[in-house]
C-alpha cells in the first residue's frame, strides 16, 4: 500500500531528528512528505484529469482527513464527490454544489469565506478547519475549487494515482465494529517485525527503570510520539543517530554477562554449576563456551533458541575473541565485546511476528508476543535479586527461571500437547496468572524501584499493595495519558482553591511531581488506585470501567508525623520547625508533606502505612479518575486561567468517544487566548477566544466536553471561586455520535453528571475497549477485527474484569495468527 | 533605546542610530563567521560562585552599583539596583579569585553578571535546565540544550564527525542529565576518559576499543544481511531491517571517515596506557584529560561544538577533590559547600576548584590560539569558550544569577577584557541565560530571537545587548 510506504518514509524523517554524537542525518529524511497541493502541476496530473484532478487532490490533501466515510459530513473522497451535486447542507439547507456556479455552492462559500453570515447562525466555520481567511487574495486551493465548479465539477479521473489517505480507525462504523457478522471466519493480524523499545531493552539486559544502577534506561529506542502508543511498530526501525547513541549505551548493558557476578542476579546456582569456567579458565573448553553462549542467547539476547546461523555466527565471534586474548585478565573485555555485538543483531533488536507457513505464530514468537502484553521483561529474562524477597511473585518458587517463567514453560510444549501456549485456555490462564493480585512487597516494581517505593526487609512499602501486570499499568497511563502529571509546570498551583493561602501550598505540586523517599509521585498514586480497581473488579467487585469512572477509594500521599505536638510554633523545640495544621512540629519539607493531601480535598492526617494511604475522597468533589489530580493536571495548562478545557475535552473526544479532532498542523490562524484579566475565568477566555467562525470547527469538538472540569483548576485543586463568581461546571453537548442505541447529547450541570453518564455509556466503554485493543495489539483496529472486539466486550460485560477482557484478546486468532494479505504490501 | 553605562564608561557618545549600526555590523560578522564558529561549553556542576570571577576593578564598580558593597558576600543577586547594562573594562580579570590561570588571556576574556535562568528551577542542580533554559522534571529535559540546538541548525556543525562532542567527569560511564537533543531526549555525555579517547581519537591512534566498535558493527551488518537474504515478510517490514542495515553501514562509514582523518600527533593527548590521569581517583585529573581530548578534537576538525561537563546533574554530590582539601575538611563537594559559610579555608577550596576549571580552559585556549584556523586567524579567534555552573550562583541556587566567563571568539565579534553587569531580576532590562544562548546562536549564523521555555518571565527576547 502506498499509504504504508509513505508512513515509513515519514517516520524515517522523524527518526532523523533523533540526533547523534557524531555523523550526519539520515539522507532519506527529506523524502518524507507528500507533495503540497499548492505546488500545483508538480504533483503530476495525468491526461484527461486536468479539470477534476487538481480539485480531487485539494480535497484529499486538505479535507478527507475528516470528510470521509464514517467521518464528518460531507464525504469528500473520490467516491463521495459525485454525490455533492444532489446534496444540501443539513445545517443551512443550501445546495453543496451547483454546477458552473461557485457562488451558489455552499461548499465553495465555506472554503472562500463567502458571506457565511447570511446563511444564519448554523453556518459554521470557514473550511478547511483551521484555515485563516484573513487573506489578500484567494489561496490557490480555493481558486482550484472555484475553477472546478465553474467547469461543471467533473469527477471522472481514472489515471490519478491511488489516494494517500492516512488510515483513521475512528471513521469505522461504530455499531458494525462491535457486531460479529461471521464468527467462523479466520481472523488474523498483519505480519510484522517489531523493534523493541526503551523499557523493553532496559529489562532485556536486566537493568532497572529508575536508572539507579545504570543509565541504560536512557537508551535511544524511543517510539515516535506520533504513534498513539509505544507498542505501535509501523515504520519503527533504527536510524544512524539512534544507533550511535545505542552504541554508547551498550557498555552499561552487559555486566550481567561479563562480570563474574551472577550471584547478584539470582542465578548463582547456574554460575556455580555451569559457568564459572567462562570467567576463570584461561582456555575454556568447547562445552564451557557452548553452555555460556546458549544461556546468553536464550536468556539475554534472543529469548528463544537461536537459529543455526545465529549460533554459528556468534560462536565464531566468541571463539575468535577468546583466541585473541593474551591473558585471562582480558576475559571481561572479551565477553563485553561479544555481548555488545550480540545485542546489535536483528534477533536482539527486532522481534518476529511474521507467522509460520500456516500463519500461526511459532511457540517462541507467541511467547514473546504474550510476554509483551504483560511486561517489558522478556519471558525467562533473569531476575536480579535474591529469591526470598519476591515472596509475592506468582513465580516465587521458581525465581531462577526468570520473568514470566510459566510463559516460557508453555512455549516449550508443542502445539496439540496439553499445556502448550498454542492452547487459548493456556494463554487465558497465563494472563490471569500474571495479570494482578495483592502483594505487600510489590514484587512487580521491587527490582526497578526498590530503594524508593517498594518494600524491602525492615521497611514499609510506599506503594499500594495491589499490583497488576506492568504493561496493564502502562496501558492505563497511556490511555488516560497522565504521564504529564509529573512533568507539567503549574504556576501558583492552588490558585482559586480554598487552599490558596495555606502553608507550603505552592510546593505541593513539586513535591508530588518529584516524589520523595517517603511517598510515591502523583502519577504513581493514580497507578495504585487503578491497580486496586482492576484487581478488585477481577475478583467480582463490579465493572472495571464503571469503577474507573466512579471510584472514590484512592491511594493518597501520607502526611507522616512531626517531631512533637504543638499549638503554636513556640511549642516547637527544633530550630526552623513550625507548627503544622495537624498540630505537630515540622520543618519545611515535612510541612509540604502535610499539605499534599489538600490537592485531593483531604484535610486530615494520613497514616504512612500501606493501608492508611487508602482514603475515600469527598463525594461532593471527586468522582473517578477523570477528577483525579493526576489526570486533571496532565491535561491542565500552566496557569489556572489557561486552556485546560481544551486539553481535557480533547481527551474525552478521542479516548472515550473515538473521534478525531483535526490536528494542530492544519491550523493557520493564530490560536491564542485573549489576555488574562482579573475578571476573566478560564471558561471566559476559552469561550470568547474560540467562538469565532475560524475556530469553532475544531473547538466545538473539544470545548463542550472540557467545560465541566472547570470546577477544577489547572493543577486539579477544586476551585472555591472563579474570578469573582461561583465555579461553573455546566455544559451543553450537541455533537457526540449517536451509536450503540444511545445519545449522550444534552445538558449537564456538573462534571459528576457527565461522568455518571459516561460510566454507564456503551459507547464510552467501547472506546475503552478499542484503545485497549490498540495498545495491546500495537496497531489500529480494522473492521476485520469486529469479532475479536465483540468477544472482548462480552468478556468485559460478563464479569466486569479488565483481565478477562485482555485474556479474551490473547486467546483470539487475531493475536496468534498473522497474514501477509492483511498486513501489507506484498 | 536607552543609553547604557557601557557607553558612558567608555567615554563614547552613542546614539540610537549608532547602536543600530553596531547591530547591523554584528549581523555582517555573523553571516560571514557562522559556519566557521566553534563553541565550547564548560559546565561545572553545582554552581560557580559570582565572587570567583570578580576582579578588583569589577568589585569597585560593583560596590558603586549594589545596594550594599560586595564585602564578604559570595553572591549578591538581591542587591542589583541598576536599570541598564553596565560595562566595566577589567584588564585585571586574572586577579579574580578563580581567574588567575587566565594570565594573558584576560584581555581575551569577559565576565557576565546578572543573567538569570529561573525557568531552570535552580536547587542543587536543574539538570538540563541551564543549557536549555527549560525546566527538567522527573529527569526529562524540557527542550534542547544550546549545544544540540546549534548542531541541529548549522550544516557545518552536523557535517563534522561529531556534531557535538560531549565529554566530562562524574559517577557513571554516561551522564544524561545535562545535555538534551530535545524535550524528553537527553544527550549522553561520555564520562570515562578511556571511552572518550576510544570513540573520539581511537581511529587516529589505532586504539583497540575503536577497532572493536568496528568489529561489532561488521558483526551486526553480517547478521542483518543474512536475515534479509531469506526474509519472507511484507515489504514494509523488510524496510525496517533495510533501514537498520543502512544505519549500520552509515555508522561504519563514519568510522571509516574517522580512520581517514590524520591528526597532528603533537596535538594528541597520551593514550590511556601511558597517562595515569585516565584512571585517576581524582575527578580533576580525569577532567584534565577530557579537556585534552576535546582540544585535540577541535584542532583536528572532528567537531565544532564541545561540551565538557564537570560532575553535573546528580554527580555533583559525591565528587571529591583530594588534592585540594586540607586536613579535617570534608571531601565531597556537597559537604564542602554546606560547611563553607563558617570556614574561609573551605571557601578557598571551592574557589580553587573553579580555578582548576579555568586552568584547563586556559590550557585549551592557548592550544587553540596556537593553531591556525582554516577560515583565517587562529582557532581561538573563531572559538567562544563558555564557562558556567549548571545551577547558578550558589550551592542551593535560586537560579537568579549565572555568572559566565567567555574566552576567545574575536573573529565572531566577541571582545575581551571587560565585565558586563546586566540589571537584576526586578529590572525591565534584565536578561536571562537564554539571551546568551540566543546570542551564540546568532554568532553561529542562526536567525533566531528565541530560545528555551522561559518566555513567561517577560524579559526581552533576542541577543544580549553589548556582548558583540
Amino acid at each position: 500500500m502506498v499509504l504504508r510506504s509513505v508512513l515509513v518514509l515519514f517516520l524515517a524523517a522523524l527518526f532523523a531528528c533523533d540526533g547523534q554524537i557524531g555523523g550526519t542525518p539520515n539522507p532519506d529524511a527529506s523524502r518524507a512528505d507528500r507533495p503540497d497541493i499548492d505546488a500545483g502541476a508538480d504533483v503530476g496530473i495525468p491526461p484527461g484529469c486536468e479539470e477534476a484532478g487538481p480539485a480531487i487532490l485539494v480535497f484529499e490533501t486538505k479535507c478527507v482527513r475528516c470528510h470521509r466515510a464514517g467521518g464528518t459530513f460531507p464525504v469528500l473522497t473520490r467516491d463521495g464527490l459525485a454525490d455533492l451535486k444532489t446534496t444540501s447542507s443539513p445545517s443551512v439547507g443550501l445546495p453543496l454544489l451547483v454546477e458552473n456556479d461557485p457562488a451558489a455552492s455552499w461548499l465553495y462559500r465555506k472554503m472562500a469565506n463567502l458571506d457565511l453570515a447570511s446563511a444564519g447562525a448554523d453556518a459554521g466555520s470557514v473550511m478547511p478547519a483551521g484555515a485563516n481567511p484573513d487573506w489578500d487574495a484567494l489561496p490557490d486551493y480555493v481558486v482550484t475549487i472555484r475553477d472546478w465548479i465553474d467547469s461543471g465539477a467533473p469527477t471522472e479521473c481514472d489515471g490519478l494515482p491511488p489516494p494517500d489517505i492516512e488510515y483513521d480507525p475512528n471513521t469505522l462504523d461504530r455499531d458494525a465494529l462491535f457486531t460479529c457478522a461471521d464468527p467462523g471466519a479466520t481472523r488474523s493480524s498483519p505480519a510484522r517485525i517489531r523493534r523493541i523499545e526503551r523499557e523493553e531493552f532496559t529489562h532485556m539486559v536486566s537493568r532497572r527503570l529508575d536508572g539507579a544502577s545504570s543509565s541504560v534506561i536512557d537508551n535511544p529506542l524511543l517510539v515516535p510520539v506520533e504513534h498513539p502508543y509505544p507498542s505501535y511498530t509501523d515504520g519503527v526501525s533504527i536510524d544512524s543517530g539512534t544507533l550511535n547513541l545505542l552504541l554508547l549505551t551498550l557498555p552499561e548493558a552487559t555486566p550481567l554477562w561479563t562480570q563474574n557476578g551472577f550471584g547478584e542476579m539470582g542465578t548463582s546456582e547456574l554460575r556455580a554449576r555451569e559457568l564459572s569456567c567462562i570467567f576463570d579458565d584461561a582456555a575454556p573448553d568447547d562445552a564451557c563456551t557452548d553452555r555460556y553462549l546458549a544461556l546468553l542467547l536464550r536468556r539475554g539476547i534472543l529469548y528463544q533458541t537461536p537459529s543455526d546461523w545465529e549460533w554459528t555466527h556468534t560462536r565464531d565471534l566468541l571463539v575468535r575473541a577468546l583466541g585473541e586474548e593474551s591473558d585471562v585478565a582480558e576475559r571481561q573485555s572479551t565477553l563485553d565485546f561479544v555481548v555488545q555485538a550480540s545485542l546489535l543483531t536483528a534477533g536482539s533488536l527486532f522481534r518476529s511476528e511474521l507467522g509460520e507457513d500456516d500463519g500461526r505464530l511459532s511457540n517462541a514468537d507467541l511467547a514473546l508476543a504474550l510476554g509483551r502484553v504483560l511486561s517489558t521483561h522478556p519471558p525467562s529474562s533473569l531476575k536480579t535479586t535474591h529469591h526470598d524477597i519476591l515472596v509475592g511473585d506468582p513465580d516465587a518458587d521458581r525465581i531462577s527461571e526468570g520473568w514470566l517463567a510459566a510463559v516460557s514453560e508453555a512455549a516449550a510444549i508443542p502445539a496439540g500437547t496439553a499445556g502448550s501456549i498454542q492452547d487459548p485456555e493456556v494463554r487465558r490462564a497465563l494472563v490471569h496468572r500474571y495479570g494482578g493480585g495483592v502483594d505487600v512487597g510489590r514484587h512487580d516494581i521491587y527490582l526497578d524501584y526498590y530503594q524508593r517505593y517498594a518494600s524491602y526487609p525492615g521497611s514499609v512499602a510506599r506503594r499500594g499493595q495491589y499490583w497488576i501486570a506492568t504493561e496493564f499499568q502502562r496501558f492505563f497511563r497511556q490511555w488516560l495519558d497522565y504521564d504529564a502529571a509529573v512533568t507539567s509546570f503549574k504556576d501558583t498551583p492552588a490558585a482559586t482553591s480554598r487552599y490558596e493561602d495555606r502553608d507550603r501550598i505552592d510546593y505541593v505540586i513539586g513535591y508530588l511531581q518529584g516524589g520523595s523517599n517517603d511517598e510515591a509521585d502523583l502519577a504513581q498514586h493514580l497507578d495504585d488506585t487503578i491497580a486496586r480497581i482492576v484487581v478488585e473488579t477481577d475478583s467480582g467487585g463490579g465493572n472495571v470501567f464503571e469503577e474507573l469512572m466512579l471510584g472514590r477509594q484512592w491511594h493518597l500521599p501520607a502526611t507522616g508525623m512531626g517531631s512533637e505536638t504543638c499549638t503554636t510554633a513556640a511549642d516547637c523545640s527544633t530550630m526552623y520547625d513550625a507548627c503544622s495544621y495537624l498540630g505537630d512540629c515540622r520543618g519545611t519539607n515535612e510541612r509540604t508533606r502535610a499539605s499534599a493531601p489538600f490537592l485531593f480535598g483531604i484535610e486530615s492526617g494520613i497514616p504512612a502505612t500501606q493501608n492508611g494511604r487508602w482514603v475515600e475522597v469527598p463525594a461532593s468533589e471527586r468522582l473517578g479518575v477523570l477528577t483525579h489530580p493526576a489526570w486533571l493536571g496532565a491535561h491542565g495548562g500552566n496557569f489556572e486561567d489557561d486552556a485546560s478545557i481544551i486539553h481535557r475535552g480533547k481527551w474525552l473526544r478521542e479516548r472515550l468517544f473515538c473521534q478525531t479532532v483535526p490536528p494542530l498542523s492544519l491550523v493557520e490562524v493564530e490560536a491564542q487566548l485573549v489576555p488574562s484579566a482579573p475578571e476573566l475565568s478560564a471558561r471566559d477566555r476559552v469561550t470568547s477566544s474560540t467562538s469565532g467562525s475560524t475556530c469553532s470547527a475544531c473547538h466545538s469538538q473539544m470545548n463542550s466536553l472540557g467545560l465541566p472540569f472547570e470546577l477544577f483548576n489547572h493543577a486539579g485543586f477544586v476551585r472555591e471561586t472563579d474570578h469573582g463568581r461561583a465555579p461553573d461546571g455546566s455544559t451543553s453537548i450537541d455533537n457526540l455520535p449517536i451509536a450503540a442505541g444511545e445519545d449522550l447529547n444534552g445538558d449537564y450541570a456538573t462534571p459528576f453528571a457527565l461522568i455518571q453518564a459516561i460510566a454507564s455509556s456503551r459507547q464510552a466503554k467501547r472506546g475503552f475497549i478499542r484503545h485497549a485493543f490498540r495498545y495491546f495489539m500495537g496497531r489500529d483496529e480494522r473492521m476485520e477485527d469486529a469479532c475479536t472486539l465483540t468477544a472482548m466486550e462480552s468478556a468485559l460485560d460478563a464479569r466486569g474484569s479488565f483481565i478477562d477482557m485482555i485474556a479474551e484478546l490473547v486467546a483470539s486468532e487475531t493475536f496468534t495468527r498473522r497474514s501477509l494479505e492483511s498486513g501489507g504490501d506484498e | 533605546m536607552k543609553l547604557g553605562r557601557r557607553a558612558l564608561i567608555r567615554g563614547g557618545v552613542a546614539t540610537a542610530g549608532a547602536a543600530a549600526l553596531s547591530l547591523g555590523a554584528s549581523r555582517f560578522v555573523r553571516a560571514a563567521a557562522g559556519p566557521h564558529a566553534k563553541f565550547v561549553f564548560v559546565v561545572e556542576g553545582n554552581c560557580v560562585e559570582p565572587v570567583a570571577m570578580l576582579s578588583p576593578t569589577a568589585r569597585d564598580a560593583m560596590n558603586g552599583m549594589l545596594r550594599a558593597p560586595v564585602g564578604t558576600n559570595r553572591w549578591w543577586y538581591r542587591d542589583y539596583q541598576h536599570s541598564e547594562l553596565t560595562e566595566v573594562p577589567t584588564p585585571d580579570l586574572a586577579e579574580a579569585l578563580s581567574l588567575g590561570p587566565l594570565g594573558s588571556l584576560a584581555s581575551r576574556s569577559s565576565v557576565l553578571y546578572g543573567l538569570s535562568c529561573k525557568a531552570s528551577g535552580g536547587g542543587h542542580t536543574p539538570y538540563h535546565g541551564a543549557m536549555s533554559a527549560t525546566r527538567t522534571v522527573a529527569g526529562s529535559p524540557g527542550g534542547p540544550t544550546i549545544d544540540a540546538y546549534l548542531a541541529s541548525r548549522v550544516d557545518a556543525f552536523a557535517e563534522r564527525p561529531f556534531d557535538v562532542l560531549r565529554v566530562g567527569v562524574g559517577d557513571r560511564p554516561i551522564n544524561n542529565q545535562t545535555c538534551a537533543l530535545d524535550a524528553g531526549k537527553p544527550a549522553p555525555i561520555l564520562l570515562k576518559p578511556t571511552t572518550a579517547y576510544q570513540v573520539v581519537l581511537g581511529a587516529a591512534t589505532g586504539d583497540r576499543g575503536f577497532a572493536r566498535r568496528g568489529e561489532m558493527l561488521a558483526f551486526a551488518r553480517e547478521d542483518v544481511t543474512h536475515r534479509l537474504a531469506d526474509f519472507g515478510g511484507p515489504v514494509a517490514e523488510r524496510a525496517k531491517l533495510e533501514t537498520y542495515l543502512a544505519s549500520i553501514e552509515q555508522v561504519e562509514l563514519q568510522q571509516s571517515r574517522l580512520r581517514g582523518i590524520t591528526l597532528d600527533p603533537a596535538t594528541l593527548p597520551p593514550p590511556p596506557a601511558d597517562d595515569p590521569r585516565y584512571a585517576s581517583a581524582s575527578s580533576m585529573d580525569r577532567l584534565s584529560v577530557q579537556f585534552d581530548i576535546a582540544t585535540a578534537a577541535l584542532q583536528g576538525g572532528l567537531t565544532q561544538v564541545a561540551v565538557i561537563a564537570s560532575s553535573t546533574g546528580d554527580d555533583f554530590g559525591s565528587v571529591t577533590y583530594p588534592s585540594l582539601v586540607g586536613p579535617g575538611m570534608p571531601l565531597r563537594r556537597h559537604e564542602l559547600h554546606h560547611e563553607s559559610a563558617g570556614d574561609a579555608a573551605i571557601r578557598d577550596v571551592i574557589h580553587q576548584v573553579s580555578g582548576k576549571h579555568v586552568e584547563y580552559i586556559a590550557r585549551m585556549a592557548n592550544a587553540l590560539a596556537a593553531t591556525p584556523d582554516p577560515s583565517g586567524g587562529t582557532m581561538l579567534d573563531n572559538t567562544v569558550i563558555v564557562y558556567l555552573g549548571d545551577n547558578g550562583e550558589q550551592h542551593h541556587s535560586t537560579a537568579s544569577e549565572f555568572p559566565v566567563l567567555l574566552v576567545g571568539g574575536e573573529n565572531l565579534g566577541v571582545s575581551g577584557g571587560r565585565t558586563l553587569v546586566y540589571p537584576g531580576l526586578a529590572a525591565s532590562e534584565h536578561r536571562r541565560l537564554s539571551n546568551l544562548w540566543i546570542t551564540l546562536a546568532q554568532l553561529a549564523g542562526i536567525d533566531t530571537q528565541e530560545f528555551g521555555g522561559d518566555d513567561f518571565t517577560r524579559v526581552p527576547n533576542g541577543a544580549l545587548p553589548g556582548l558583540v
